[in-house]
């Protein structure tokens, strides 16, 4: 099996056990069923229907997942497995707001409403490379070490051909991660920016 | 003694694979192919097998399948035809597959329809679901393989498709496992073929594409001889141009034509560039008719051009061929390929997808949907042209 598949299969296993286990993420369940629930979800994602495995469906249904959405959804089954986060939450929020930005950056435009498609900037263009270089440096300085590795292993995995894509953008984000961004940093950008209410909590006429 | 790693060493140690990486990323780029020009083979010398006036009509299949749609054909090196389309129970259904038959240019006749891949081969070569399969285009590529492209859909209808393809070494007895091609950042979807691939000085290929999901527009992926896509330029924009045909008509000029499915009144569309595709004009209505419909050109050995089309702004009952002097400003139909028919009782007489093609032995050949029940094929010879046009 090629190289690009079992990375594919994998995400999506790693997706399947994600959403399996989020609806007992609350439990105060001991560590080893923790990991057997985890074993299970991944297991239940390679059961074949119809000759083809959940995973399989997924795959045709939304194509292969980012390096990004790999990474976080591996740091999501750690936390739900050992109950300690393996990024700081600060990180994941701030990475969560760059991938946000990255997707009102791509997917407006690859709707062909303009000549302008910034989706052929990820087949290698200077542009592009120099962005994420002045982006990671900036996230290096800040210690932001998520976002870092985020870029480098999207480089890394880019010039390996570890996806099917040959395009940068499909290593750093994809429609699942990027909705999930949106959803999440609209309302934290949204109270950012709203006033504060005149009088504090505890104020009464 | 503590084992652990000084943070300072740490920092510094991020730093410098950063850098290694990028620097990696600048080299990559800096060796990748750069924008060629165009590959106009020179025409040379045409054998003259025949100064009679020729024009044959033949069927490509022979009604394995109930539906058949979508032909496009190749030459192999020992000079014989090689037709490919998809055939099923009917558009769409879980049973279409690609299937391909040889002209023997003994016997002048096709040979068997044999299946080339079906809905449940290709799941299996591309490891996740296939809910159907779709148009093929085919390319004799700068290093003598034979390319097959084609579309594929996993989820909803064809604006759901992917864009799928082959390679073969011999001539298309055995093909290569399937590998998708990533065209889009929206789930990979809504990318279709259907214009003919050319090829680039540099041995790249052009595979003219199209989208269909929100916007209806027309790219062109560059491939290198791996399948890799090294990159792409848009031809239009908004939603009224799908399935470019591109023709090359200099190493930096080429002309453009899209099947137009925006407002009235219903035209073929064309566009030129004349910087090798580096940018494309705005496209803009000809005088000819498209019912929202494929069209196929071909450039002549004088730099004429032919363009195969439904000579109609309402259905494809009939098709035309058209004949262009100057690049395509102005046309003359030279021959009515398929009349158009007054009875309209005896259910579809649709004639569309046309591929246009012209073989070593100086032959032209049209290949189209004949009815939906048939790939019909069209011989004529350059003296029949010259009569005509």
């Amino acid at each position: 099996m090629l190289l690009t598949s079992v990375l594919s299969l994998l995400g999506h296993a790693l997706l399947v056990a994600a959403l399996l286990t989020w609806p007992v993420r609350q439990r105060n369940w001991p560590r080893g069923w923790r990991a057997a629930a985890a074993g299970a979800a991944v297991a239940v994602a390679f059961v074949p229907y119809d000759g083809v495995p959940v995973v399989g469906y997924l795959r045709g249904a939304i194509g292969d997942l980012s390096i990004t959405s790999l990474l976080l959804l591996a740091a999501s089954l750690f936390y739900f497995m050992t109950g300690r986060p393996l990024f700081p939450p600060h990180e994941r929020r701030i990475l969560l707001v760059a991938v946000a930005v990255a997707a009102l950056l791509l997917y407006p435009f690859a709707l062909g409403l303009t000549y302008f498609d910034s989706y052929s900037l990820g087949f290698g263009s200077y542009l592009m490379i120099t962005a994420l270089l002045l982006l990671t440096l900036v996230a290096w300085l800040a210690r932001l070490w998520l976002v870092v590795l985020c870029a480098v292993a999207a480089c890394v995995a880019y010039m390996a051909g570890l996806l099917e894509s040959n395009n940068l953008w499909d290593y750093l984000i994809d429609p699942l991660v990027s909705v999930y961004a949106l959803f999440v940093t609209v309302p934290w950008v949204m109270a950012a920016i709203r006033p504060p209410r005149a009088g504090g909590a505890g104020d009464t006429c | 003694m503590s084992s652990s790693i000084p943070p300072v060493l740490l920092r510094a140690g991020a730093v410098v694979a950063i850098l290694i990486v990028f620097a990696a990323m600048y080299g990559k780029r800096l060796f990748a192919p750069q924008s060629p020009e165009f590959n106009i083979s020179p025409a040379g010398e045409r054998p003259v097998i025949s100064s009679e006036p020729r024009y044959q009509v033949r069927n490509a299949s022979h009604g394995r399948t109930q539906s058949v749609h979508s032909a496009t054909a190749v030459e192999t090196k020992s000079g014989k035809l090689v037709a490919f389309w998809y055939g099923g129970s009917r558009e769409g259904a879980r049973d279409v597959a690609l299937y391909s038959s040889t002209f023997s240019s003994q016997t002048r006749q096709w040979g068997p329809e044999t299946v080339v891949l079906t809905r449940e081969q290709l799941q299996g070569q591309l490891r996740r679901y296939i809910r159907k399969l779709g148009n093929p285009v085919a390319l004799r590529d700068a290093h003598n393989r034979l390319w097959l492209f084609f579309v594929s859909v996993s989820l909803g209808g064809w604006s759901g498709s992917s864009i799928n393809f082959m390679v073969s070494d011999d001539e298309g007895r055995h093909w290569s496992p399937a590998r998708r091609l990533v065209s889009s950042p929206f789930l990979n979807i809504s990318t279709l073929v259907k214009g003919s691939p050319f090829l680039y000085s540099d041995r790249s290929i052009g595979l003219p594409v199209y989208h269909e999901l929100f916007g209806k527009f027309g790219e062109i992926l560059r491939l290198d001889a791996e399948g890799n896509v090294l990159d792409k330029s848009r031809l239009s924009r908004g939603r009224y141009s799908i399935q470019p045909e591109i023709v090359p008509m200099s190493a930096r000029t080429a002309v453009g034509f899209m099947r137009h499915t925006g407002e009235p009144p219903f035209r073929i569309l064309m566009l030129r560039t004349e910087d090798a595709g580096r940018q494309w004009s705005e496209p803009w209505k000809t005088d000819l008719p498209n019912p929202n419909a494929a069209v196929d050109s071909l450039r002549l050995d004088n730099g004429d051009l032919l363009l195969v089309f439904n000579n109609a702004e309402a259905s494809r009952d009939d098709l035309a061929l058209g004949y262009s002097r100057d690049q395509g400003r102005t046309w003359k139909i030279v021959h009515e390929v398929e009349p158009r028919q007054v009875d309209k009782g005896q259910g579809s007489r649709e004639a569309s997808y046309p591929w246009l093609m012209r073989t070593s032995d100086g032959n032209y050949h049209l290949f189209y949907t004949w009815r939906r029940t048939h790939i019909r094929h069209v011989t004529f010879n350059q003296a029949w042209l010259e009569k005509k046009r």
